[in-house]
C-alpha cells in the first residue's frame, strides 16, 4: 500500500467512526423535536464530484464584459488573476507560461473553478491525498495524522478549527487555492458567520462546505444564498432559530430578516423604504419562524447542531407580503425557498448584488462605468452563476484595468507571500508562515471578522493602518529568518530555489533572479522595478547586504535617490552586481546555502515594497 | 428646552486641581485649543437604556411596559427591584435615571459636564453602513457607495493645519481627510493609527546605534529599507494608490521615533494596565488599550501634532440579550473603574488643564425602536441621543429625552425615536468651537429643516 492510499485508509476509518458518533448523537439529542429534518446525508467519504461544465454558453450571454483578444492575453495577466482569485497559488512559472499561450478563456476555465479538487491549478503526481478536499473532510484527517489527536487544533469542535482548517487548505498544494479564496468571499465578507458570535466550530464547517459544494455544482446564486439563509450556523448567528409564532404573536428579532435582503441579495428597500421596513422586513422575521437548532453530542459533552430543522408549529401560518408579493409555504424552508428564488431576480438585487460582490473581492472603487457593465452582465446571464460570472470578469477589461486597485488585506498578503515563497509541502507543513495567532492579533484571522456579519478587515483598513505596516516592517527585518531560512538538519530538509529558478545560459545571473522573483511575489511584469528597487535587490542577491554598505561602507545608512542612482560610478556599481553569478546549484552545501539565503533576503525586501500591499488591474 | 448648568462646582473643582499639580507631571504641549475625543459605539448603541425614565411619570410606565425584557427581566414585576439600584440622574426639568452601573458618568453629570443632545438623526435609514457614512461624513445626503469619502473628523484637523490620531483598530471613516485629487474620496496623510503608543514606529536593531556598519541580515535589511523608502517618499505622489504606504513609512519613522523617546520616562496608569495584562477585569481589552494610548498621546500632542483622536467600542448591535450585553459595555464605558474614566480622572489629577480642553463626543449609527422586541434585545431604530463629556460642556439635556408623542407609538409595532437634529449641525457646532470659522468648509449639506431649534446647540461653553 503506498503512502498515500495508506493515508486515505486511516482518514475513512476516522471519518466512518465520526459519521457514526455523528448518528448516534442525532438519534439520541436531535433534540428540535417535530418537524421536518432537512440534514443532508453525510458524504466525505465520497471522492469529490468534479464539476467540469463549461460556462462558455453563459459567458457569452454577458456581453458588457466581453473577453480580452487573444493577443493582448499575456503572463501579467495570468498573474494578476492568480494572485486575486488564488492567492498567489503554488503555480509554477511553467505553468503560467501555458496558461499565458492559451486563450483567455481557456485558461481561465483551468484556473477558475470552485471544485475542491482541482488538478490543473494543483497539479499532483500519483493524485491528491484527500477524497472530496471539504473542510470536514480535512479536518478529520489532519486531527487524525496529530500525535495527540485529542488535543488537535484542526477538530471539528475546536475553538478555532475552522481557521486552523482553511489556512491549511490554502497552503495545501494538492488543494485547489481558488475555492477557498471564494469561500473567503463568500462567508468572511458577503454571507458571514462569525466563530466570535455564538456560531459553533462544527456550524462553520457544514456552512462553508454547504455553500462550496452548492457553488461547485453551478447552482443558481439565488440556490446558494437560500442554502445560507436556512443554515443551522445563520440560524445561531443571528439568533432567529428563537423566531416563534406563538398564541398570535410574533416573539424574535428582526436582524437576518433585514440583513437576508441587505446583506446577501442587496435590496436595501430604496424605492420605498417605508414599505421595506414595516412590510417587508417584519414579514420576513415571520417567515423565519420555527427555524430549530437542536444539541447533538459529541465525545466533549454536546454541542449546537450543525443543521437546522424546520417545523409548522411556531411557524406564522398563513401568506406573507414580502418584496411586494405573496410567499407561501408551510414553513420556512417553503417560505424562504419561494421568497430567494424571486429576491435573486428584484431590480434592486440585479442592480447590487454584483457589484456588492465584486466590490468586496477585487475592485473596492470601481467606476461608474465599470458598475454599469456589472449590472448588465448580471442582468444578462440567464442563470446566475457566480463561476461564469467571475470567469467573464477575470478575462475582461473591467478587471484588467488600470483604474482598477486592490489593497491586499493582511491575510490575503501574507498568503499570497507564503504561497509564493514556500517551495514544498514538506516546508509548508513543518513551517507554518501564517498562523491564525497573528492574523488574530492584526484582526484579520479568519471566522472572526472585524465587522461581525459585514465582514473582515478590507483592504483599504489595512492599507490605511500604521500598525500593520509596521508589523509587516518588523516581519521583513527583526523576523527576517522567516524569508532566509533554508535548511534545517534535524527534518533533513534544505531549500532549494534553484529548483524553480530557470538558469540564464547555464547560470544563475543576479538581475534575472531578481526579475523572477519580482513576478513572482509582485504577481506583476517589471514595470514597478525601478532602478531603487534593483539596487536593493542586486545588492542583497549578489553580497547579502544593502546596497548602502555595499557601495560606501564608510557611509551605510546614506539613500540615494533615483537621480544619485543614475551617476555613472553608481550605474557602473550596478551593472556588476546585477551580472554577478548566484551558486543555487553549487555542490557545497554551504555556499548552495548561503545562495539561498540571499534569496530570502531579496524577497524580505520585495515583499516590504510598496507593490506588495495591492494589486493594480 | 431643558438645560441644567454646574458651571459653579466645575470651576471650583477644577481651580483646586491646578493649585494641587505637581509640575513635573504637567503634559508637554502648550497649545490651548479644544481636543475632540470621538468615541463611536459600533452597532447603534441604546441610549434609552443608559438614561431611563422614572416609572412613576407617564412615559415611564409605557416605556417598562415594553422594556423590561431588553433589561433581562423575566416580568414587569420585576421593574420596582431593578429601579431601585438605578442611580440617581436629573430631578428637575426631565427627571431620569442612570444605569446602575453608570456611576463615573452620574459624577461628571452632576459636576455639569455631561451634555445629552436627543433626537439627533443620521441616516433615514436603518442599515448599519449607511448611518455609519452619515455619521463619519456628517453629511446626510451620502449614500451607501459613499465609504471613500473623507470623514469631518479628518476634514477639521485638515482644517486646522492637524493629524487625527486613531485610536481603534481600524481607521475609521471620520478621521480620513479630503483627497487633493477627488472630492468624493479621501487620503490618509493626516492620520496617525497607533495601536500601543509605547510601540509605535519601525523595527530597527539596536546593533545599528552603535555599529551602523554592521553587516547581519537584520541590519542589512533594516538599512535597505530605511534607505529605500527614504528616497521612496518622494516619487510615491499624490496620484499613486501606494501613497499611503509611503505615509506610513514618513509617520513611523519620524514621529515614532520621537514619542517612543518622550515616553520613556512616562509612567503608564496601573490600572490601566492591569486591565491589559487581565489583573483586572474589563470587558474589552482593546478599549482599555486605547485609553492607555491617548493618555501616553496626551505626553505627546506636540509631536502628534493633533486635536482629533478617534476611538470606538463595539457590540451596540443588541438584538438580543441587551441587558447583559449593555451592562458589560456601560461598565467600560460609564463606570468610575472603566477604563474611559480611569483615564480621564488620570488626566485630571496629573494634567488639568489639558482635562479641561477635552470634549468626549459618543455617539452611534442610529438609535433603536422604543420596545423591546420578542429575542430581550432591540431591533434597529434611527433617532438617537448624542452624548458630550467635558469641563468645557454646558451640562444639561438638550431636546426631548423622553418626548410625550412617543406614548402613543410604543404599542405600534417598529416605532423608534423620532430624528429632529441632524447630525451634521452637532459635529458643526464642535467643529466651530475647535477652529472657528470652519464649520461651513467642514460641513457642505447643512439644512435647516435638519435643525429646527438652533438652542439645543448651546451644549458648548
Amino acid at each position: 500500500m503506498s503512502k498515500h492510499q495508506d493515508k486515505k485508509a486511516k482518514a475513512l476509518l476516522a471519518m466512518f467512526v465520526a459519521i457514526a458518533v455523528l448518528v448516534l448523537g442525532v438519534a439520541c439529542g436531535g433534540g428540535a423535536g417535530g418537524g421536518l429534518d432537512f440534514r443532508p446525508v453525510y458524504s466525505s467519504a465520497v471522492p469529490s464530484p468534479q464539476h467540469v461544465e463549461s460556462t462558455l454558453a453563459l459567458q457569452k450571454a454577458m456581453t458588457s464584459l466581453s473577453t480580452l483578444e487573444e493577443d493582448s492575453w499575456d503572463e501579467r495577466k495570468v498573474r494578476k488573476v492568480l494572485h486575486l482569485f488564488a492567492f498567489g497559488s503554488s503555480a509554477t512559472e511553467e505553468q503560467i507560461q501555458r496558461w499565458a499561450t492559451l486563450s483567455p478563456q481557456a485558461s481561465i476555465e483551468e484556473i477558475i473553478s470552485f471544485n475542491a479538487l482541482n488538478p490543473n491549478i494543483s497539479p499532483v503526481e500519483g493524485g491528491s491525498p484527500y477524497l472530496n478536499g471539504e473542510l470536514t473532510e480535512l479536518s478529520k484527517v489532519w486531527e487524525s495524522q496529530d500525535t495527540d489527536s485529542e488535543k488537535s487544533r484542526f477538530g471539528l469542535d475546536r475553538w478555532n478549527a475552522p481557521a486552523e482548517v482553511w489556512l491549511r487548505s490554502v497552503r495545501d498544494i494538492s488543494l485547489n487555492p481558488v475555492r477557498q479564496r471564494i469561500g473567503l468571499l463568500e462567508t468572511n465578507d458577503h454571507m458571514v458567520v462569525n466563530l466570535d458570535a455564538s456560531v459553533t466550530s462544527r456550524q462553520v464547517f457544514r456552512y462553508y462546505d454547504d455553500m462550496m459544494t452548492t457553488l461547485a455544482k453551478g447552482s443558481d446564486y439565488g440556490e446558494v444564498l437560500n442554502k445560507a439563509a436556512l443554515s443551522a450556523a445563520i440560524a445561531t448567528q443571528y439568533n432567529h432559530r428563537e423566531n416563534r409564532f406563538e398564541d398570535g404573536v410574533f416573539k424574535g428579532n428582526e436582524d437576518f430578516a433585514r440583513e437576508y435582503h441587505q446583506l446577501f441579495f442587496g435590496i436595501l428597500g430604496e424605492s420605498n423604504t417605508s414599505q421595506h421596513e414595516d412590510v417587508t422586513i417584519r414579514n420576513t422575521a415571520k417567515a423565519l419562524t420555527d427555524i430549530r437548532v437542536g444539541r447533538i453530542e459529541v465525545k466533549d459533552g454536546t454541542v449546537l447542531s450543525d443543521t437546522a430543522m424546520v417545523g409548522e408549529e411556531y411557524h406564522y401560518p398563513s401568506d406573507l407580503e414580502i418584496l411586494d408579493m405573496p410567499i407561501s409555504g408551510g414553513n420556512a424552508t417553503e417560505k424562504i425557498g419561494t421568497l430567494s428564488s424571486e429576491a435573486i431576480n428584484n431590480e434592486e438585487s440585479l442592480r447590487n448584488l454584483p457589484i456588492l460582490l465584486i466590490k468586496k473581492l477585487a475592485d473596492p472603487t470601481p467606476s461608474g462605468n465599470t458598475m454599469t457593465r456589472l449590472e448588465k452582465a448580471w442582468r444578462d446571464l440567464p442563470t446566475k452563476s457566480l463561476l461564469a460570472f467571475l470567469r467573464s470578469y477575470a478575462t475582461s477589461d473591467a478587471f484588467h484595468n488600470e483604474e482598477r486597485f486592490r489593497p491586499w488585506t493582511i491575510l490575503e498578503r501574507r498568503l499570497i507571500i507564503a504561497n509564493r515563497l514556500q517551495l514544498t509541502q514538506k516546508e509548508r507543513d513543518d513551517y507554518a508562515v501564517v498562523s491564525s495567532w497573528e492574523l488574530q492579533q492584526l484582526e484579520n484571522g479568519p471566522f472572526r471578522p472585524i465587522h461581525d456579519v459585514f465582514g473582515s478587515l478590507k483592504g483599504e483598513e489595512a492599507m490605511a493602518s500604521s500598525r500593520r505596516f509596521s508589523k509587516a516592517w518588523e516581519n521583513s527585518t527583526a523576523r527576517i529568518w522567516r524569508y532566509t531560512r533554508s535548511s534545517d538538519e534535524k527534518i533533513n530538509w534544505q531549500k532549494d530555489w534553484g529548483s524553480v529558478i530557470p538558469k540564464s545560459e547555464d547560470d544563475y545571473v543576479v538581475s534575472d533572479v531578481a526579475e523572477f522573483l519580482w513576478k513572482r511575489f509582485i504577481g506583476d511584469d517589471t514595470r514597478h522595478f525601478g532602478i531603487l528597487e534593483r539596487s536593493q535587490v542586486y545588492a542583497l542577491l549578489a553580497s547579502g547586504r544593502d546596497y548602502g554598505l555595499r557601495y560606501d561602507e564608510e557611509n551605510p545608512l546614506r539613500s540615494y535617490s533615483e537621480e544619485d542612482l543614475s551617476s555613472s560610478s553608481h550605474q557602473s556599481f550596478i551593472h556588476d552586481l546585477s551580472v554577478s553569478r548566484m551558486s543555487l546549484d553549487h555542490e557545497d552545501d554551504d555556499r548552495r546555502r548561503w545562495a539561498n539565503e540571499r534569496v530570502g533576503l531579496a524577497i524580505a525586501f520585495i515583499v516590504m515594497t510598496p507593490y506588495m500591499f495591492g494589486q493594480e488591474g | 428646552m431643558k438645560m441644567e448648568r454646574r458651571n459653579f462646582i466645575k470651576s471650583t473643582l477644577a481651580l483646586g486641581a491646578t493649585c494641587s499639580m505637581p509640575m513635573s507631571l504637567r503634559s508637554a504641549p502648550s497649545d490651548s485649543g479644544g481636543i475632540l475625543i470621538h468615541l463611536y459605539l459600533n452597532g447603534g448603541p441604546d441610549f434609552r437604556q443608559l438614561l431611563v425614565p422614572s416609572s412613576e411619570s407617564d412615559y415611564g410606565r409605557i416605556y417598562w411596559d415594553h422594556r423590561y425584557p431588553a433589561w433581562g427581566l423575566g416580568s414587569r414585576r420585576g421593574v420596582d427591584a431593578l429601579e431601585a439600584t438605578m442611580l440617581e440622574g436629573g430631578t428637575d426639568g426631565t427627571p431620569f435615571f442612570i444605569h446602575p452601573v453608570a456611576d463615573w458618568l452620574q459624577s461628571e453629570w452632576r459636576l455639569g459636564n455631561v451634555a445629552v443632545v436627543n433626537q439627533v438623526i443620521g441616516s433615514d435609514k436603518r442599515n448599519h453602513e449607511l448611518g455609519d457614512i452619515v455619521m463619519d461624513t456628517g453629511d446626510p445626503e451620502s449614500s451607501s457607495g459613499d465609504r471613500h469619502r473623507s470623514g469631518w473628523g479628518g476634514r477639521l484637523a485638515r482644517e486646522m493645519g492637524q493629524n487625527v490620531v486613531s485610536l481603534a483598530s481600524r481607521v475609521r471613516q471620520f478621521a480620513f481627510g479630503p483627497s487633493d485629487l477627488d472630492p468624493n474620496s479621501h487620503d490618509n496623510r493626516d492620520v496617525l493609527s497607533i495601536h500601543n503608543m509605547r510601540q509605535f514606529g519601525l523595527y530597527r536593531p539596536e546593533s545599528l546605534e552603535t555599529n551602523p556598519s554592521r553587516g547581519g541580515y537584520r541590519e542589512s535589511l533594516s538599512r535597505a529599507l530605511d534607505a529605500y523608502y527614504r528616497a521612496k517618499i518622494s516619487r510615491l505622489g499624490n496620484g499613486s494608490p501606494y501613497k499611503a504606504i509611503g505615509d506610513h513609512y514618513e509617520k513611523l519613522s519620524q514621529q515614532g521615533k520621537l514619542v517612543r523617546e518622550r515616553l520613556v520616562d512616562v509612567e503608564e496608569t496601573l490600572p490601566l494596565q492591569q486591565m491589559l495584562s487581565g489583573d483586572l477585569p474589563v470587558s474589552d481589552r482593546g478599549f482599555a488599550r486605547q485609553c492607555a494610548n491617548f493618555l501616553d498621546a496626551s505626553h505627546c500632542l506636540d509631536i502628534l501634532n493633533a486635536s482629533v483622536f478617534s476611538m470606538a467600542y463595539g457590540g451596540f448591535d443588541t438584538h438580543r440579550d441587551q441587558g447583559d450585553r449593555l451592562r458589560d459595555r456601560f461598565q467600560d464605558i460609564f463606570n468610575t473603574q472603566g477604563p474611559l474614566a480611569i483615564m480621564m480622572n488620570t488626566l485630571r489629577e496629573k494634567s488639568p488643564e489639558l482635562r479641561r480642553r477635552v470634549t468626549i463626543m459618543i455617539s452611534g449609527e442610529f438609535g433603536r425602536q422604543l420596545a423591546a422586541n420578542g429575542d430581550d434585545g432591540t431591533d434597529h431604530g434611527r433617532g438617537n441621543s448624542v452624548l458630550l463629556i467635558g469641563d468645557g460642556v454646558n451640562g444639561g439635556i438638550y431636546g426631548d429625552l423622553f418626548p410625550d408623542e412617543e406614548i402613543d407609538r410604543y404599542e405600534i409595532r417598529g416605532s423608534d425615536i423620532h430624528g429632529v437634529t441632524g447630525i451634521e449641525h452637532v459635529a458643526h457646532r464642535i467643529a466651530e468651537s475647535m477652529a472657528p470659522g470652519s464649520g461651513d468648509r467642514i460641513f457642505q449639506n447643512l439644512v435647516s429643516e435638519r435643525l429646527p431649534d438652533s438652542s439645543v446647540l448651546n451644549f458648548l461653553s
